[in-house]
């Protein structure tokens, strides 16, 4: 145990010198650091294929059988409609509304710019299950007013607990990355760009359409994919605030009180981390693109 | 009498300061005409509202005071779109996501020009700007000299009244610059079209304008011709800003009809002027001497003239450094008995037999007067 104690002169000698290039080392950082990233969520997907209910080695044989099951489950079913139903509309909404805001802040001097940036980007900070309780409490408060201002519209009030407020609560969540991913593109896009379409002909829209949203399409786009993927793996706020219906993250944790629905649950992991992992692959591929794609802006 | 192609009357433009500071007067009240067809310049260093004087008269910003009308139209509150000029960016802008045939012919499609008569003008451009052959390609694929082509091709296309152009020559190297500089000229006289062109290079200035308006501060020093503004500078700063100049502090003793005379260094020379460059001057009068390297020779003191520096027609001092450009030598001669030795330099271009050994047995010189002293 003293050999790894501490460094000993020889070695502390060679940190001092000049770093040399360690390929063999290197390799193994990687390594390690890839296992302990993937190595569970390979586990499972092998698992997904195993011919038994127990999470264990050895392997007892090959069988689609959990995703026949997963993909058979009503629940589940009803879940994952609920769950791509929320993330399409709070991406959409977090999406346009990101956007606009990004314009607002690099395009525009108002006052309270900065405090709108440090604002909109708070969520990220903030945990989602903290964020779900002020919403809770912000919808209860919508409601009285709802009422007090129209006491026969039941229709029109925003139920504190329902994919609504799951769906407003995604959108939060999602802006500030939108927001920064945006914004992070318009940098790069110079202002003299939209001059030059309004020299040319262009109305201001015009050139927002014409030259500055072509050149932020795959920033927007990334931006999208990235809220979708936020909404659809959401746990805290859906938890507390979709009441009697389920997204596919409360109804997988739902399930996993009873152990013989452990192997459908594993299943239906799988699936989600190969799209996931897809959808990742998508929005990095579109980030590289859009900026090749403008070099020399 | 034709209308001006721009008329700017009274226009200014302030900046508020940002957190406390003063507002920034970037343009003082200016009345200008600009006539049809001519080449002006706006001329200065970074900082004298050049750009800001461009920015308004495309549309990008509005006067504080004043109007700006162009070919007779009044352009206050008409958007940068509806506004018959336009611009050449300092750095080009093109559409890096269209091609070249697609930059070119943004405007055209604007004005929702068929597919095909945008094609003709598109190569009628590229042929004009000398850039045929690439209407596929996209600006990253051009060279800096090929993507200023076709932001000049881009800008002429919709054959605006006015064309604006942004230091277009800015990035180019210098031989490409020089090329760009006779090709441009060749261009508006060809095309007829009033251009107005913005550089803090004075040598660009000289070489393209029908007139020069040089700017300082927010004003305009000088409106000329170049000859005019390089040979008869208005105030000390045109003369500084144009060319190299060498100042000398000096005071009128007298003025005849004829010619005027001054004393610099003290009273430690007599110096006498031509009518043309005493024109109203008097008596007592405290005028600075402006004198071109090129308008002085140098020879040795004891040559030819009187040594008495009280009645000598020329300045005596000692060859401290001599550069090598090329064209010339660059002297720089410390006078004899100026009061500050700092600014006691003068610069001239002397025939190199004079000039070989700075600071040595060449002993003290005189730099004459060749041309004429101007005030």
């Amino acid at each position: 145990m003293a050999a790894i104690g501490g460094p000993t002169p020889s070695r502390a000698l060679a940190a001092a010198a000049p770093r040399r290039w360690r390929p063999d080392a290197a390799a193994l950082y990687f390594t390690a650091f890839t296992l302990l990233l993937y190595l569970p969520l390979a586990l499972l997907v092998l698992f997904s294929f195993n011919a038994s209910r127990t999470m264990a080695f050895p392997i007892k044989g090959w069988t689609l059988d959990w995703y026949a099951q997963a993909w058979q489950s009503p629940g589940l079913r009803q879940a994952l409609a609920n769950s791509l139903a929320v993330a399409l509309g709070s991406s959409l909404a977090a999406t346009v509304l990101g956007s606009l805001a990004a314009v607002a802040v690099l395009r525009f001097r108002f006052p309270g710019r900065r405090l709108l940036l440090t604002v909109a980007t708070l969520p990220l900070v903030v945990p989602s299950i903290v964020l779900a309780v002020a919403l809770l409490a912000g919808a209860t408060q919508v409601n009285s007013l709802l009422a007090a201002a129209a006491p026969g519209l039941e229709s029109a009030r925003l139920k504190p607990f329902s994919l609504w407020t799951v769906g407003i609560s995604h959108v939060v969540i999602a802006l500030p990355m939108v927001i920064l991913i945006v914004a992070a593109r318009l940098v790069g896009i110079p202002r003299r760009l939209e001059e030059a379409a309004m020299d040319l002909g262009c109305s201001y829209w015009g050139a927002q359409r014409r030259v500055t949203l072509p050149l932020a399409r795959p920033a927007i786009l990334a931006a999208f994919l990235t809220a979708f993927s936020s909404s659809f793996d959401e746990f805290g706020t859906a938890f507390l605030l979709a009441g009697t219906r389920q997204t596919l993250p409360t109804y997988l944790y739902s399930q996993l009180r009873s152990a013989y629905k452990l192997p459908m649950v594993v299943a239906a992991a799988a699936v989600i981390i190969v799209a996931s992992l897809l959808l990742v692959a998508a929005t990095e591929l579109l980030r590289r693109n859009g900026e090749t794609r403008s070099e020399g802006a | 009498m034709s209308k001006p192609a721009i008329r700017l009357r009274g226009v200014r433009k302030v900046f508020p300061g940002a957190r406390g500071r003063d507002p920034l007067v970037a343009v003082a009240s200016l009345d200008l005409d600009l006539r049809p067809g001519e080449f002006f310049t706006f001329l200065g260093p970074s900082g004298c509202g050049k750009t800001t004087l461009l920015r308004m008269i495309a549309g990008f910003e509005e006067p504080t005071a004043g109007d700006i009308a162009i070919a007779g139209q009044p352009m206050r509150g008409v958007p940068p779109n509806r506004r018959p000029v336009n611009l050449v960016f300092q750095s080009y802008a093109l559409f890096p996501h269209l091609d070249v045939a697609a930059n070119v012919g943004f405007s055209l499609a604007m004005q929702g020009l068929a597919e095909a008569a945008i094609a003709d003008r598109v190569a009628e451009a590229l042929a004009m700007v000398r850039l045929e052959d690439m209407e596929d390609r996209l600006p990253a694929q051009l060279s800096g000299g090929q993507q200023q082509r076709v932001a000049l091709a881009r800008a002429i296309i919709g054959r605006p009244a006015v064309l604006l152009l942004d230091e277009p020559l800015g990035a180019l190297d210098l031989k490409l610059r020089k090329a760009m500089q006779l090709e441009l000229k060749r261009l508006q006289a060809r095309l007829g079209m009033t251009f107005v062109y913005i550089t803090h290079d004075q040598e660009e200035a000289l070489t393209m304008s029908d007139r020069v308006a040089v700017m300082r501060a927010g004003v305009v020093e000088q409106l000329g011709t170049p000859r005019e503004i390089y040979e008869r500078p208005a105030s000390r700063f045109v003369a500084d800003f144009i060319g190299e100049s060498n100042f000398l502090e000096a005071v009128v003793t007298s003025v005849a009809e004829d010619h005027a005379m001054v004393e610099a260094l003290d009273g430690g020379i007599s110096l006498r002027l031509d009518p043309a460059a005493a024109a109203g001057a008097a008596t007592g009068d405290r005028v600075t001497l402006t004198l071109r390297p090129e308008q002085l020779d140098l020879c040795l003191a004891d040559l030819g003239y009187d040594d008495d520096p009280h009645t000598a027609d020329g300045l005596f001092g000692t060859i401290e450094d001599v550069v090598y450009i090329g064209t010339d030598l660059r002297c720089v001669v410390r006078l004899t008995g100026y009061p500050s030795p700092d600014a006691a330099a003068a610069i001239t271009r002397g025939p190199p037999g004079w000039c070989a050994c700075p600071g040595t047995p060449t002993g003290p010189i005189r730099a004459w007067r060749r041309a004429r002293w101007s005030v």
